[in-house]
């Protein structure tokens, strides 16, 4: 039954991948306004150095010629020149801007979780208690404030009144490290207010959630029995947060496809190196390779994040089995 | 995931195992904009600054407008202005110790304009002008005009620098990004470029004008302005460049005694709106000037500048250019009766009594002002325009897009009126700004893509004093030419200008000394004259007893000197007294025990709240 399963997930996998390979190609050049020009107007370019842009960027030739050229780019892994940052390749740019990506999202996509669902089990252990109003309540007021406020306050205080972290970057600009640990104590520290920031207002969403979850599984007969047999809060709790965390973990699975995508808004206002702040300039530029490119991991890895956590929820609930309908 | 967070760590960029000792470092805070540092073929301008740092042209343009001789020790231009001579300073080395000659010279300028790859080098169209290039002997390069060209001396001395045949000859200069290890002439080496964080430079021993005294520049990257001004305010960098200061952040940095704003005086950005000259009312000049007459551009400046800034001239070409400028150009104050005489003669009445004009075959004045969204001075300007045209009855409203779009639809001429703005300095020859912008060569029908001139101007007697100011080398014959250009431009108005909004720089005062601020405080000349403060200094100025005061930053009193002049916002000068005068402790270069104490202290607090709350069940 797994196989069928499996079987009928990867083609559907597989349709939806070649619908947003084609998408990802028609999208970016459906948005007005090309490349170069772009360039010229924000650059005061000659009209001769546009003419040049775009010939070398192959922008002057038809459109199917352009879509081969994607397809051939996509699938040999060429992702050719960036447009705006030329002649930079699309390789070298996400290359060195996804570790920080990778090393930002990871860590908040723990912490964020992480305090999210213990909060949500707290409020949910003791449903309508003080504990359970001021976690609830903390948290909406939290998940309330604008982010970029939230994140330019942060910097105000600790990064410019109180001086104790860095205002922006991810290492020291300038600072030679003398090894690998004091690099690695210099990064976390830069780390530390971006992923304040992010983990403040995105940790309530889970804890709502993981609070409700809760707050039914405790509802359920089996605990009932559980607790008139007499066993151990402990191990009362233990049963009911194994059921009831089943929707945080999905919410973490559908996060960690966008791993990948980075944080535009952290990444600006932290001046920290990631892709979500090249997509953006992308966007604004129309520098399709490095649209298509940044699209194309976004889709690989969001397609492959659904699909573990379809798999993962049969291990952490066993009771889940993928049966052939009818 | 902890697994994976190690490897991403260590991925992070190699460290280094040099311990520095005392050394002095120039932190510089810029747009994180790098493209390249390949000077043939990179576009953006904070790049652009770092390969000013690394490569020397040879002549270096003064603020002024005036041609210093850099590079080359004197250059010679012969009577019939076709014959250009540079002569190399003696003592010149690449960074990588080679001698710089003339055939290096001569190699750069060829390969933009006589090799296979000048189709995607030769950007300025220089091949149309330049004959050829040859090194005469090992310090005497000669360019030889087909033509007279009058911003020859600007391309060639000024805009593209000699690059090191050595290592060029081996390459493909169109895709070759020179970021590795860039061999440069300049005052500085390359170092380091961290993406998304800094680039740092060394001074260059040997360089020909004596090794600048700070051993080290930093140039830190933003994404952010907002994260940049808190660096500068906090001290974490010494001075911005390629950005600057929004009119409303001036009384906010003036409150550290230990910064200075300067206004550029070679800089400036006009804003302008243009109009669809192939589209009807647009294509009447009176109907055009009716709509210069309805416009404030006093208020604009006051509203939406804050006064950092000043009404734009008619005739395109801005007071900033010195004597290219023509005094008798200047521009229509709003004069909303005139505006409404002008309109009633055109027939341009309100027939229906709506309060909106109708043109003579009844079709309403119903226009958009096209501008680009997400620009605050942009919409808040388009806006007080429409406010204006409301007043003399043509229905005006904001249609505020992307850049692409914006770009895209005024290139194509699928637009009534765009405000829009591009940036002027004088280091830059003026045919950059007038011919592509008004010649009606470069405004194609509507429908096809036009650049520059997408106002779709056409008026052959401009066209025939833009070519001919192309090819006047006596500047005083092209002085009057570019006079009457003016004349031309603000008589028609294809494009109506605003206002030029100042260019504001700052810079902390109290590590190094020496900032030359007439030509620009990061500038070349003003990095290598700056030097360290000695630490003296700096415990004088702690012994200042504490006034207290209520900071007055004054805006008006600053603003009203505009217009060639430096106007430099001193502490003295705009304030009353001083709000806190202290040492300013040396900033965290790590983690200090502070840090980790309270890091650890919350820690133990937050891990402390949890448990409590766990363990107290019930």
């Amino acid at each position: 039954m797994l196989r069928y399963f499996l079987l009928s997930r990867l083609l559907r996998v597989f349709i939806v991948f070649f619908i947003i390979v084609l998408l990802n190609f028609l999208l970016p050049r459906a948005m007005p306004g090309d490349p170069a020009s772009i360039l010229a107007n924000e650059y005061n370019l000659p009209a001769d150095t546009v003419r040049i842009l775009r010939s070398m960027w192959k922008l002057d030739r038809p459109l199917y010629e352009q879509f081969f050229a994607y397809l051939e780019s996509l699938f040999t892994g060429q992702w050719g020149y960036s447009y705006k940052y030329y002649p930079r390749t699309v390789y070298e740019l996400v290359m060195e801007r996804l570790p920080w990506t990778l090393l930002l999202q990871g860590i908040t996509s723990l912490t964020v979780s992480g305090l999210g669902i213990i909060m949500g089990i707290l409020a949910g252990w003791r449903r309508g208690s003080k504990v359970d109003v001021s976690i609830t309540v903390s948290a909406i007021v939290v998940y309330a404030i604008p982010y970029y406020w939230l994140a330019l306050m942060l910097q105000y205080v600790f990064g410019y009144i109180l001086k104790v972290f860095p205002v922006a970057h991810a290492v020291t600009p300038g600072l030679p490290h003398a090894n690998f640990f004091e690099y690695a104590l210099d990064t976390l520290w830069h780390l530390a207010l971006p992923v304040t920031a992010v983990t403040l207002t995105a940790y309530a969403s889970y804890t709502l959630v993981t609070r409700n979850s809760m707050v039914d599984v405790l509802e359920e007969d089996f605990i009932f029995v559980a607790k008139a047999k007499g066993l151990p809060e402990r191990v009362v709790m233990k049963h009911a947060i194994r059921n009831a965390l089943l929707p945080p973990l999905t919410m973490l699975a559908i996060r960690l496809g966008h791993i990948v995508g980075g944080a535009v808004i952290t990444e600006t206002v932290f001046s920290y190196p990631g892709v979500g702040y090249l997509i953006y300039e992308s966007i604004i530029y129309k520098d399709y390779p490095v649209l298509n490119a940044a699209f194309f991991m976004l889709a690989i890895t969001v397609i492959a994040a659904n699909f573990a956590a379809d798999l993962l929820y049969a291990v952490v609930d066993p009771r889940i089995r993928y049966v052939k309908r009818g | 995931m902890v697994v994976a967070l190690t490897i991403s760590l260590s991925l992070l960029g190699p460290y280094t195992n040099t311990t520095v000792a005392q050394e002095v470092v120039l932190k510089l805070g810029m747009p994180d904009q790098i493209d390249n540092f390949n000077p043939l073929i990179g576009l953006f301008a904070a790049a652009g600054y770092i390969r000013g740092m690394l490569y020397d042209t040879l002549l270096y343009i003064s603020a002024n407008g005036t041609y210093i001789p850099w590079l080359a020790e004197s250059y010679s231009v012969d009577s019939e202005k076709l014959l250009l001579r540079f002569r190399i300073r003696p003592g010149a080395y690449w960074h990588d110790g080679r001698p710089i000659t003339a055939s290096d010279v001569e190699f750069t300028f060829n390969l933009v304009v006589a090799s296979n790859y000048s189709d995607k080098l030769d950007k300025w169209g220089l091949r149309k002008y330049i004959e050829y290039v040859k090194a005469i002997d090992d310090r005497t390069v000669e360019f030889k005009l087909k033509e007279p060209y009058a911003p020859a001396l600007f391309y060639i001395g000024a805009l593209i620098p000699p690059l090191p045949k050595h290592i060029w000859s081996e390459v493909d200069p169109t895709t070759f990004k020179n970021m590795d290890n860039p061999v440069g002439s300049g005052p500085f080496k390359f170092l380091k470029y961290t993406p998304g964080v800094s680039i740092e430079l060394v001074a260059n021993e040997n360089y020909y004008r004596g090794r600048p005294k700070n051993d080290r520049l930093v140039v830190v990257l933003y994404k952010s302005t907002d994260a940049l001004m808190l660096d500068l305010q906090a001290g974490n960098i010494d001075a911005i460049t390629a950005t600057t200061v929004a009119p409303e952040l001036v009384p906010v940095l003036l409150r550290d005694p230990n910064i200075r704003i300067v206004e550029l005086t070679y800089t400036a950005s006009l804003r302008f709106i243009g109009f669809n000259n192939d589209r009807y009312p647009f294509s009447i000049r009176e109907f055009r000037e009716a709509i210069a007459y309805a416009i404030d551009k006093e208020a604009i400046v006051r509203i939406v500048m804050l006064g950092y800034g000043y009404p734009a001239a008619d005739g395109w070409v801005q007071p900033l250019f010195g004597t290219w400028y023509n005094p008798s150009v200047g521009y229509r104050r709003q004069n909303l009766t005139k505006a409404a005489e002008i309109l009633d003669k055109l027939g341009f009445v309100d027939r229906d009594g709506d309060g909106i004009r109708e043109t003579p075959n009844g079709t309403v004045l119903r226009f958009k002002i096209l501008t680009i969204s997400g620009l605050a001075e942009f919409e808040r300007s388009a806006e007080l325009v429409a406010g204006w045209l409301k007043r003399i009855g043509i229905d005006a409203s904001i249609e505020a897009q992307a850049l692409g779009t914006v770009d895209q639809r005024e290139g194509v001429g699928d637009f009534d009126i765009g405000f829009m703005g591009i940036g002027m300095s004088i280091t830059t020859d003026l045919d950059y700004y007038l011919y592509e912008r008004f010649h009606s060569s470069q405004a194609y029908p509507l429908g096809t893509y036009a650049g520059r001139n997408w106002f779709r101007y056409r008026n052959p007697e401009l066209d025939i004093l833009l070519e001919l100011q192309r090819s006047t080398l006596d500047p005083e014959r092209r002085r009057e030419i570019i006079w009457k250009i003016q004349e031309i431009v603000a008589r028609d108005i294809p494009a109506l200008t605003i206002y030029m909004k100042t260019a504001l720089v700052a810079y902390r005062t109290e590590r190094f000394t020496g900032w030359v601020e007439s030509e620009g405080p990061t500038s070349k000349i003003s990095i290598l004259n700056l030097s360290p403060r000695k630490p003296e200094v700096v415990t004088i100025i702690t012994q200042v007893p504490v006034v207290t005061t209520v900071p007055v930053t004054q805006v008006r009193e600053v603003t009203q000197v505009v217009g060639g002049t430096t106007v430099i916002m001193t502490q003295t000068e705009v304030r009353v007294g001083t709000l806190t005068v202290s040492e300013t402790p040396p900033q965290p270069r790590g983690i200090s025990t502070e840090t980790l104490t309270l890091l650890a202290v919350l820690l133990v607090v937050f891990i402390g709240a949890i448990a409590f709350l766990a363990t107290k069940r019930r």
